[in-house]
């Protein structure tokens, strides 16, 4: 397998790499307004091809309008049956508190995946919708099933969410019966997401939700994240290691909605 | 003719990757067709192919994440530098030997891109590279040089010359 032969590059393989390693690292160290607007136009050109010929391949599903104001219906469903049994326990605890603070109202903007990075370290989602239809930076995204993710990069027409799937993605989360809060993160090993956190003593059942908990500002309280698969101690015998499953296939997701809190006004409402 | 061929080359498997991919994944072992092209692009190109290819390949993927764009393209660079530096000291046609270029330069790969891109920490970053990069290293590393060994000889041809 081994031959004999000269063992290093040419001058114009350096000079092709200096050219070439100077670009990346010139895009790489400049601002991210500048980022955003090169790939913007790169999808806008280089990927011209690739949707004309995408646009070939037959959709599995023929996605109608009539599809699209069911699963915004569905969706605002779920959101509300998992505020309702928030609330309800809620509600028991604060039975004798008066002048409770109101939720601020939650709108949904439907919107549509367009692409979807096939990053071992990360999934990103390119949501059609950016800073025009009104995304921000760190707005929560959900599915019909539950948490998708957070918008993480805006551009004029188009957002880069990081998903459930994403290792830079943290989110708190909260044991929806036993109440115990947690730091939720994605496992690639063992493909799902590693509850940390929850103590010894706490008594988790496999199948039990976990949902948002509002802590730290980004995502309300309450959206529904997934179910727990796996309980066990962990190594070191100080806290559970709960594995939990998402609700959310983000493999077939293609309608998503952003969440914004604010008077009712999102599209579809 | 050659870059003509690659360029043919990146339009199918960025389709590929955006398409097939997600169902040839092993849980979560997904093969890395693009990264696999750069290490061919190398090894029949010399140093010049592979770090233009890389280069290519590394923007078109870059965009999917704008917040790294440009990281990508340096490291598939030095990627099909590395390949195409390695291409006269070894046999290239052994798919053996392109099967371990593949996985070696996917796990240095992967450990650069999580010691760069990391965001929690050194620790966790390399736990995130060994749970992920090993597997994935020998997935790709078995899977495209077998397809690239038995396609061409399914379609009636003896040897890789869509590659070289």
């Amino acid at each position: 397998m081994i031959r004999k032969g000269p063992a290093y590059p040419g001058i114009g393989d350096w000079l092709a790499l200096a050219i070439a390693g100077g670009l990346s690292l010139a895009l790489l160290f400049s601002g991210p307004a500048f980022r955003a607007e090169t790939a913007a136009s790169l999808r806008a050109t280089v990927f011209y091809p690739f949707g004309l010929v995408m646009a070939f391949v037959p959709a599995p599903i023929n996605r109608t309008a009539q599809d699209h104001l069911e699963r915004h219906q569905e969706a605002l469903c779920q959101l509300d049956r998992s505020q309702w049994r928030e609330a309800m326990r809620e509600n028991d605890r604060l039975r004798e508190l008066l002048g409770f603070a109101q939720r601020a109202e939650q709108t949904l903007l439907p919107t549509q995946v367009v692409g979807r990075s096939a990053d071992r370290f990360g999934e990103i989602l390119a949501l059609a919708g950016g800073a025009k239809a009104g995304a921000s930076v760190g707005q929560p995204v959900v599915g019909v099933e539950g948490l998708v993710g957070v918008v993480a990069l805006l551009e004029e027409n188009l957002s880069h969410a990081r998903t459930l799937r994403h290792d830079g993605l943290a989110i708190s989360g909260m044991l929806q019966d036993s109440r115990f809060v947690g730091r939720l993160r994605w496992n690639p090993r063992r493909h799902r997401l590693d509850l940390n956190g929850i103590p010894l003593h706490g008594r988790v059942r496999p199948g039990e939700w976990v949902v948002t908990s509002g802590y730290g500002g980004i995502f309300p309280r309450g959206i529904p994240i997934g179910e727990v698969v796996a309980v066990a101690d962990d190594s070191t015998n100080v806290v559970k290691e709960i594995g939990v499953r998402p609700f959310v296939d983000l493999d077939r997701t293609e309608e998503v909605f952003l969440l914004g809190t604010g008077p009712a006004g999102g599209s579809g409402e | 003719m050659f870059y003509l061929r690659y360029l043919l080359l990146i339009f199918a498997v960025v389709l590929l990757e955006s398409t097939v991919a997600q169902r040839l994944a092993l849980g979560p072992v997904r093969p890395d067709f693009a990264l696999a092209l750069v290490v061919f692009a190398g090894l029949f190109g010399g140093g010049r192919g592979g770090v233009i290819v890389g280069f290519v390949v590394g923007l078109l993927r870059g965009c999917a994440e704008p917040h790294w764009l440009g990281l990508e393209a340096l490291l598939l660079c030095l990627v099909g530098f590395a390949a195409g530096s390695t291409s006269p000291m070894v046999n290239r046609e052994h798919p053996v030997m392109q099967a371990m270029l593949i996985g070696l330069l996917l796990l240095a790969h992967d450990l650069v891109r999580v010691l760069v891109a990391g965001t929690d920490g050194l620790w966790r970053s390399l736990l995130v590279w060994l749970s992920v990069s090993p597997a994935a290293a020998i997935y790709t590393a078995l899977l495209v040089p077998l397809a690239v060994l038995i396609f061409p000889r399914l379609l009636g041809r003896g040897k890789t010359r869509a590659l070289s």
